[in-house]
């Protein structure tokens, strides 16, 4: 039996030219990032990573999972796009601005700003009912117009 | 002799038992252009004033000003956060020290006073992505700074605060932002001497420059080529 011969999958000479310099240019990237506090970059890195497929990724999968099943059984696979939108949009907000919606940073905010870190927890939670209702309108939109479209029924 | 057969790499790496999809590229692409241009309408605020800051609904500086009045606008690190207490402030005991080709000359608050002050109208750009509109700053200027101590020809200057800690309780300027006229240190902003919180008693103010250059409760200003 002669074993198939393993073709190493090069491409193009441009191809190689630039794979070789966005090697180089990360490397360089990742020289600077690591002259300073070279553990607290890397700590950083790993966390988020392990932070994200440990605990975000199982949270947010599991969550979709369940939305995506629950709708198509309850026969409304259309609504998907419109439940799913907003609320990764609204978990978007949240994960960037997550210390001062927490408030775990309130005491340093104030200490640096001289602002008052009260209400950005409800601003959030006001921005997410404004994206969940243009939502619900769109849907609602669409579901009348196609109801204005349907075929009249056959006699 | 048989030939081991495998199926197209094609084959080889798709899933054997798809979902049926609920998205389509277009609108996954959409999806993450559209999350993009949330995060933009929802900080981009910041560096404007009056209502339309209060559109950067979640950024730090998109809220209400800390204050009212000419030393009402936004804050960066507050007097107590930087450790400043008022009995090195205060006109008795605050002195600058400013160094150069002739030596050394230590000016109190008057001193300051007596030298011919200017103005200028100048912003803050702070490098955390938020700004304020321009302020009328008045002081003196670091080019007669740097003629009081020899220096005919602006140079380089070393700013230090009387800050403690933190990365920039210093700040070089180089010779062409000190040769610049609107490069003051200021003593007065918007007509009102500087508060606590905002430098007091004076703060350099330098065009075309981050936040971070303009630096606060300056203590020293070392005047020579770096």
């Amino acid at each position: 039996m002669s074993p198939r011969r393993r073709r190493i999958p090069l491409g193009s000479p441009l191809h190689l030219l630039l794979t070789a310099c966005s090697f180089a240019l990360a490397g360089y990237a990742g020289v600077r990032l690591l002259a300073d506090d070279w553990f607290g970059v890397a700590l950083w890195f790993v966390g988020a990573a392990l932070l994200h497929d440990l605990v975000l990724l199982p949270l947010y999968a599991s969550a979709d999972r369940a939305l995506v099943r629950g709708l198509r059984v309850a026969g409304r696979g259309e609504w998907i796009p419109y439940v799913r939108v907003p609320a990764a949009l609204s978990g978007l907000l949240l994960l960037v601005w997550f210390p001062l919606i927490s408030g775990s940073v309130a005491r340093r905010y104030r200490s640096a700003t001289g602002l008052s870190a009260d209400g950005f927890a409800a601003r959030w939670l006001l921005i997410t009912a404004v994206l969940f209702g243009a939502s619900a309108l769109l849907l609602a939109v669409r579901l009348r117009r196609a109801t204005k479209q349907r075929p009249p029924a056959a006699h | 002799m048989p030939k081991r057969s495998r199926p197209p790499s094609r084959e080889r790496w798709s899933p054997p038992r798809p979902d049926t999809p609920t998205v389509s590229r277009r609108g996954a692409l959409a999806f993450v252009g559209g999350g993009s241009l949330l995060l933009f309408l929802t900080t981009a605020g910041q560096s404007a004033d009056g209502l339309l800051r209060r559109t950067a609904l979640l950024a730090p500086r998109g809220g209400p000003d800390p204050g009212t009045g000419p030393n009402g606008f936004q804050i960066n690190k507050t007097a107590r956060y930087a450790g400043i207490r008022t009995a090195e402030t205060s006109r008795e005991a605050w002195r600058l020290v400013v160094t150069g080709r002739t030596g050394t000359v230590r000016l109190g608050r008057d001193d300051l006073l007596r030298l011919p002050l200017h103005s200028a109208s100048l912003p803050i750009a702070c490098v955390e992505g938020w700004s304020t509109s321009d302020q009328w700053w008045r002081g003196v200027r670091l080019l007669d700074l740097a003629a009081l101590v020899g220096h005919d020809d602006p140079p380089d200057v070393f700013v230090e605060s009387l800050q403690r800690r933190g990365a920039f309780r210093h700040a070089a300027l180089r010779a062409n932002q000190v040769a610049d006229p609107r490069s003051l240190l200021a003593l007065y902003v918007n007509g009102e001497e500087l508060s606590p919180d905002h430098g007091h008693p004076a703060r350099v103010i330098v065009p075309a420059a981050p936040g971070v250059l303009n630096t606060k409760w300056v203590a020293r200003m070392t005047f020579g080529d770096l």
